[in-house]
């Protein structure tokens, strides 16, 4: 009897130390970036020692160009800053930290309210890749819900013709309701075309296109131009 | 004496792969074809292998807890999370075979049931990417179960 009420009393000590944690998010978040970039640096130097052991040239240079991508990195370390490019405003924000769990898109940038952020601004890879979209903004650090969100749905036109298509985000974001009539090819580009996004920020291009027996729609895989995993800075467009 | 340092060295050790586990869930460093290893569970649930009482062991759940928040408020993840890995530590003592093996059966449960509660949908939404994830669970928690295994014995070593 005693037994259990000590484990009651441990759960709601733990409930609500969990809720009182929250004020910890930040710390934790930079805690979380610079460990990762301590423990991803040699992890990095560990494949790239792999891969240019089998060819002495390409290991000079990669050696050059790790030496120019240090010197960004260090430019890009000092701070999230703005930039006008193509007449268009952007923030450039490092990813503090990513959602721990599959299900979920999600990721945490360095950048708030203080920076000029707000909800349901547009979040870009190098400026004009559409990654996704601020759902969360506090004063020094917001979330963003990504395109590999599970359960996102966005509507996209595709290919020169302009075929539209949803986009159904997830670990592999795929396009569905696209019509059988319309020509699509593999290859083509995917933008966005939804009222809340600026229409024409690409997303990828069409991988395979599937028919569906019995319905009058298709269904296409993409090909995504980056690497999510990899992504450490994106890009917010204010306006 | 010499118990308690031994009892303190193995929670010491116990921390250092929940603070560890914590890291590598929070970036996307042992993310292989998208697919992200639910590392805290996997050692979570291996260290209930390894921990006689349930104190230790809530201050490394709590601690995992606070490692996981992701954003501010009320988050039903952590929730799910510090359950199925409270309820999997019950559940070890009861379980009949071989530890090692028990292990990795309840990191393939606790991956489904973690999913189940949290986002049902996800799992017929996405079950190569659950598949996926539980076998990586399984090898990490191996992995886990033969480390924790060698760093934090049962018992105080006789020649000592």
């Amino acid at each position: 009897m005693r037994r259990n009420f000590l484990i009651l009393i441990g759960l709601l000590a733990i409930l609500g130390l969990l809720f009182l944690s929250q004020i910890l998010i930040n710390p934790k978040n930079y805690l979380v970036s610079q460990v990762g970039n301590l423990v991803s640096r040699p992890m990095a130097l560990l494949s790239s020692l792999i891969e240019i052991s089998r060819d002495s040239a390409e290991f000079e240079k990669l050696l050059r160009e790790n030496e120019v991508l240090k010197a960004k990195i260090l430019l890009l370390s000092k701070s999230s800053y703005r930039e006008t490019i193509g007449g268009h405003e952007y923030l450039s924000a490092k990813i503090y930290s990513t959602y721990p769990f599959n299900n979920r898109g999600l990721i945490t940038l360095n950048a708030g309210r203080l920076d000029g952020l707000k909800e349901l601004l547009p979040v870009t890879v190098g400026e004009t890749i559409f990654l996704g979209q601020l759902t969360q903004v506090s004063d020094t650090s917001s979330v963003a819900r990504t395109i590999f969100d599970a359960g996102w749905e966005l509507p996209v036109k595709a290919g020169t013709g302009g075929v539209d298509a949803l986009l159904l985000g997830g670990r592999e974001p795929r396009l569905t309701l696209i019509v059988k009539e319309k020509e699509l090819v593999s290859g083509a580009d995917v933008y966005t075309a939804g009222k809340d996004f600026p229409y024409g920020l690409k997303i990828g291009t069409i991988k395979e296109i599937f028919d569906n027996p019995g319905s009058t729609f298709r269904e296409a895989t993409l090909d995504i131009p980056y690497a999510v995993g990899e992504l450490t800075q994106v890009s917010v467009l204010i306006k | 004496m010499r118990q308690d340092a031994f009892e303190l060295k193995r929670m010491l050790i116990a921390v250092i792969f929940v603070l560890i586990a914590g890291v590598f869930q929070n970036t996307s460093l042992l993310q292989v074809a998208g697919i992200k290893p639910n590392i805290s569970l996997a050692i979570l649930i291996t260290l209930a292998f390894f921990l006689d009482t349930l104190l230790p062991y809530l201050v490394l759940v709590l601690l995992t807890g606070i490692l996981l928040r992701f954003e501010p408020g009320f988050e039903l993840a952590n929730l799910i999370f510090t359950a199925v890995v409270l309820l999997f530590f019950f559940l070890e003592r009861r379980l009949p075979g071989q530890p090692f093996l028990n292990n990795l059966i309840l990191i393939a449960a606790g991956t489904l049931l973690f999913y189940s509660l949290l986002d049902w949908r996800f799992l017929y939404a996405e079950p190569l990417t659950v598949l996926g994830e539980m076998l990586y669970n399984i090898i990490l928690g191996a992995l886990a179960f033969f480390m924790i295994g060698r760093l934090m014995p049962r018992s105080l070593p006789k020649f000592i």
